[in-house]
């Protein structure tokens, strides 16, 4: 490349500040988007692979109701694993004085000597257990300081019906607990009400009636792909069938770390979607831009050819231009990306409990960025550069023909056209002289509105999704576990200052449809069901036939089944039968994956005559929860309660504050493809028209009038756009809705006139915007000067 | 038919041999040149002459490597150059042709010296950028963007461009066509200069016959036809020219 034509390049992007500012924006936030939702992926990987390192994480884990201590060992002789270890987990009640309601907790037991284990735990304060056989717990860390609890405090906590104190003797992180939904449910991490406690061995072992025996068995494998995990947990289950297994799962299937992959998950999306999106735009923008300065440049291109530049030579020439518009969009946005990458990981840092996420820069991600974007750009240049190649040089040297002056279709209707002022003459010339760029304007501002509208969409959804779970399903004030399903007239005493009681029956079971398998919580229903009502679509709640399944979409959809189809289900507790069961119905969910079935119908698979494991109630209206909630402290059988009302509080708390500003970024992202593309098809439109500007300017138009002209081609294009967007919009809200659906969550389609209406006024104001730069350059024109150069 | 003078006995360096070129608009052929023969003398002083619509430019491309004639033949130095493909046809014009147009041609975002330096970076050997600027008496201006010069100084920049790459022939297209007289009087000399002092072939295409008087030879092109071809016997100095 020649350095001469280099600072040519250099200058006459420079002569175009505005229109290079626009595309470089543009271009830096699709860059950014891909160089910073990849490196918080990225940051987010590594934090997650180390702290697994770290704490041993293992492979499987396997649930079962009591094995033997020596079980390990048979299930260390299956092929493919390499380590077992056996641990007591017990669900524990934990009495915190500030809190009136009981908090739900899990107990897990450790050597009593620190040794290195599957699943480990980091110390972050206090010591060990120090193994006098005083009652010495470890608290995770989160729940310890969330509630203000130290080394040297006492707890109170309620194990199999008896309650007894311990002495806290130090906190510690585990990455079994990175996201932390208390095992009662819910939709956002409550590390307040989360509490992993972790006792000695021995001690927990007898404790839970489980001497010399587990209750859960955990381990690490050779090797980790499907073909030989899959047939190692079959055969656990197997070895562990007699001890009463309920699962055998990859330890990725657990809540916690399956949250964590969904998010890496769905960042990992963003960073293609939003990229692809921005810099196609820029790619379409800059195609206008630089088709114009070839126009521009004719003559220069037919002289340079013809001193002996190959067609080549040119072409790289303007190709340049697109390569240093993207390299300077790569700057930017490899530089937005470290914003990105800080404001989401402390989003992280905020919503998962790890050691430390580190911000690390990713160099090969910038040269990633700086390859696409480049790309992208040269992309972007095809246009012009290929209208520069063909060029001859003997037809460069003479003037461009004269412009050829269409009948734009609307003149088909004089009686409309004849009384159209002067202006809109214009405009209306100007638009149908130039259909591509026409189109890509009108193409900029759907896109714009579209992403706009689509970022609202999300947060409503989000919104709805909370909603809908909390209020439009559930009624209930409490919902509280009971330890094992237990027959009518449980807890009656305790309950009678409630005005509404109804039970519910949550059955862990496996579902089998040929080779597809899923293990779901079968929620078991009362009849006459009025605190806890599954909606059909049109949102009206549906009754649960007497007999037979209704599934989730996504769960049946998962399962390849459909209404009338037979599944194989094989309850987790109770008698465990293997039995099939009929799909009746289906229904939509947007968390998680969820089965219904009639209380008694479900209680006859598990061998009871009838069953429940689950209360939900409703207080009288104004009387407070505080008394009963206290008693249930004392209640035997009693796990957990969870106040619906205190989960929609939360999750509010939780993901409302932080979405809004990932949707205040996008909807600022989109706003800048608004803005960005309306300045540059303005600025080519008037860099086109300047002798057109001078002239009306020499007839006495001011300023303001001239830039009317202008204002009124930008608002009939990106009106047009903004129109089109609204309704391109309820299709990309359709497209974001499949693309984020996950089995945890799935966002429902919420679309609002108020919404629609702001995004329309959004693009107005980009547009607006966009004329004061534009005025400002009119007024700066030297229109004499123009008049007198010939172009 | 064109007449062939004999008083010149220098080698032929370009000859147009029959050359025909037609245009195709959709349906209707155009012929631009009809039948042209000329032959251009290595080191003199060429005036081709002819009003607006003869043919000239065409001829101009036909010579300058910018176009292939569809009949007959444009021979340099014994090469047919309708028979060049595109790279030939480029590496003809970057090392034996230099232009100067009616309307100078400079690269508006360059200055002066960049505007030769175009030129020096893909010539076989150049004259220094800074060389050729001070022969056409602008070193001092070499800062200055084209914007920042008057006519006469541009054609100078752009004769500058012309010669850097050391061609053999000067291609001058109308290159007084935009300058006033006094200034065209200047941009000639110093075309005649570079003609007698180094040797290079000078072609001027124009429709101003006052220039004829400069010529060695002069050639009158009509209706896309070389109608004659003579000495010139009454040669002023360029002082003297005048219209």
């Amino acid at each position: 490349m020649s350095p001469t034509l280099l600072r040519k390049v250099v200058r006459d992007l420079l002569g175009r500040k505005a229109s290079l500012f626009a595309l470089v924006l543009i271009m830096g936030f699709g860059i950014a988007a891909l160089v910073g939702f990849l490196g918080v992926a990225r940051d987010l990987e590594f934090a997650k692979e180390r702290y697994f390192a770290q704490t041993r994480i293992g492979d499987f884990y396997a649930p079962v109701k009591r094995a033997p201590a020596w079980v390990t060992e048979e299930l260390r002789e299956l092929p493919n694993v390499r380590e077992v270890r056996g641990r007591v987990r017990l669900p524990i009640l934990v009495d915190l004085p500030d809190l009136t309601e009981p908090v739900t907790g899990t107990a897990l037991s450790l050597p009593a000597v620190r040794q290195p284990v599957i699943n480990d735990v980091l110390l972050r304060q206090g010591s060990w257990f120090s193994g006098t056989g005083a009652q010495e717990i470890l608290l995770n860390d989160s729940f310890a300081r969330e509630n203000h609890l130290h080394p040297g405090h006492r707890l109170r906590i309620m194990l199999l019906d008896e309650q007894r104190e311990f002495l806290v003797v130090g906190t510690v992180t585990s990455a079994e607990y990175i996201y932390l939904i208390p095992p009662a449910g819910g939709l956002a991490p409550d590390p307040k009400r989360f509490a992993a406690i972790y006792f000695e061995e021995k001690f927990l072992q007898e404790a839970g009636d489980l001497a010399g025996a587990y209750n859960e068995f955990l381990g690490t494998v050779y090797d980790k792909s499907d073909g030989a995990v899959l047939p190692m947990l079959r055969s656990a289950k197997e070895v562990l069938d007699q001890y009463g297994v309920v699962d055998a799962q990859r330890m990725n299937e657990q809540p916690s770390t399956k949250f964590l992959e969904n998010e890496l998950e769905n960042v990992k999306k963003s960073s293609l979607i939003t990229p692809v999106i921005f810099l196609s735009i820029a790619a379409l923008i800059l195609n206008v831009l630089v088709a114009r300065l070839v126009q521009q440049q004719r003559v220069v291109i037919g002289t340079l050819k013809a001193i002996g530049y190959t067609s080549v030579q040119i072409m790289c020439h303007y190709l340049l231009y697109g390569v240093i518009i993207g390299a300077a969009g790569a700057l930017l946005g490899s530089l937005l990306a470290l914003l990105i990458q800080f404001g989401m990981l402390s989003l992280y840092r905020a919503i998962f409990e790890f050691p430390l996420i580190e911000q690390r820069y990713h160099f090969d991600l910038y040269i990633t960025g700086l390859l696409v974007s480049s790309l992208a750009a040269a992309g972007g240049t095809l246009k012009g550069t290929l209208t520069a190649l063909r060029l001859q040089p003997a037809e460069a040297m003479h003037p461009p023909p004269p412009e050829r002056a269409h009948r734009t279709p609307i003149e088909r209707f004089p009686a409309l056209w004849t009384r159209l002022p002067f202006r809109w003459k214009m405009v209306f010339r100007a638009i149908f002289r130039n259909p591509f760029r026409s189109l890509v304007s009108v193409f900029s501002g759907l896109v714009a509105t579209m992403l706009i509208i689509g970022a609202f969409a999300m947060r409503d959804g989000m919104k709805k999704l909370a909603r809908y779970e909390l209020e439009e399903v559930s009624h209930q004030d409490l919902a509280i576990a009971l330890r094992d399903p237990k027959g009518p007239g449980l807890a009656s005493e305790e309950l009678q200052f409630v005005q509404q009681v109804e039970p519910q029956l949550n059955v862990p079971a496996d579902f089998v449809n040929g080779a597809r398998r899923r293990t779901v919580s079968i929620t078991g229903i009362d009849a006459g069901n009025f605190l806890y009502t599954p909606l059909d679509q049109a949102g009206e709640p549906i009754t649960i036939p007497a007999s037979g399944l209704v599934l989730s979409r996504k769960l049946a959809e998962l399962l390849d089944v459909g209404v009338g189809d037979q599944l194989i289900v094989q309850p987790l507790i109770g008698e465990r039968r293997q039995t099939t069961a009929t799909v009746v119905a289906l229904v939509d969910t947007y968390v998680g994956l969820s089965a219904y079935a009639r209380i008694d119908y479900l209680s006859r698979l598990i061998g009871e005559e009838w069953a429940a494991n689950r209360i939900l109630t409703r207080s009288f209206p104004g009387s407070s929860d505080a008394a009963y909630l206290g008693q249930l402290k004392e209640v035997r059988d009693v796990v957990g309660a969870t106040r619906r009302a205190q989960a929609l509080e939360l999750f509010e708390e939780t993901f409302s504050k932080a979405n809004a500003v990932i949707i205040g970024i996008f909807i600022i992202f989109a706003m800048v493809i608004g803005f960005g593309s309306v300045l540059n098809s303005a600025l080519v439109s008037l860099s086109e028209r300047q002798r057109e500007v001078a002239t009306l300017r020499v007839l006495g138009f001011t300023t303001g009038q001239v830039a009317r002209i202008f204002a009124i081609e930008s608002l009939i294009l990106y009106g047009l756009g903004t129109l089109l967007g609204l309704y391109a919009g309820v299709w990309y809200i359709r497209f974001l809705t499949v693309a984020y659906s996950s089995e945890l969550f799935r966002f429902p389609m919420v679309l609002k006139a108020e919404r629609f209406a702001l995004t329309a006024f959004l693009m107005l104001s980009c547009i607006l915007a966009a004329q004061v730069a534009v005025r400002a350059l009119i007024e700066k024109l030297d229109w004499l000067e123009v008049m007198k150069v010939k172009e | 038919m064109a007449t062939e003078p004999n008083a010149v006995d220098r080698p032929v360096i370009l000859s147009v041999e029959s050359a025909q070129r037609v245009f195709r608009m959709g349906e209707v052929e155009v012929m631009a040149l009809r039948d042209a023969t000329l032959k251009i003398f290595d080191g003199e002083v060429l005036v081709i002459l002819g009003p607006s619509g003869s043919g000239k430019s065409t001829l101009l491309n036909l010579i300058g490597g910018m176009d292939r004639p569809t009949g007959g033949k444009v021979l340099y130095r014994d090469r047919d150059l309708g028979k060049n493909n595109d790279r030939e046809q480029t590496m003809y014009r970057r090392y034996e042709v230099g232009f100067v147009f009616q309307f100078y041609n400079l690269v508006p975002t360059l200055t002066a010296l960049e505007n030769v330096e175009v030129v020096t970076e893909v010539a076989r050997n150049p004259m220094s950028a800074r060389e050729a600027l001070s022969l056409v008496g602008l070193a001092h201006r070499h800062d200055h963007f084209p914007a920042q010069m008057s006519g006469g100084e541009q054609q100078r920049v752009a004769i500058a461009r012309a010669i850097a790459g050391n061609p053999s022939i000067l291609l001058c297209d109308e290159p007084t066509g935009a300058l006033d007289i006094r200034t065209s009087r200047e941009v000639l000399k110093l075309l005649l200069h570079f003609n007698r002092d180094m040797g290079k072939t000078l072609v001027i295409i124009t429709h101003n016959a006052a220039i004829c008087g400069i010529a060695d030879r002069i050639a009158h092109i009509r209706d896309g036809a070389i109608a004659w071809v003579k000495d010139n016997d009454k040669r002023v100095p360029v002082e003297e020219l005048d219209w």
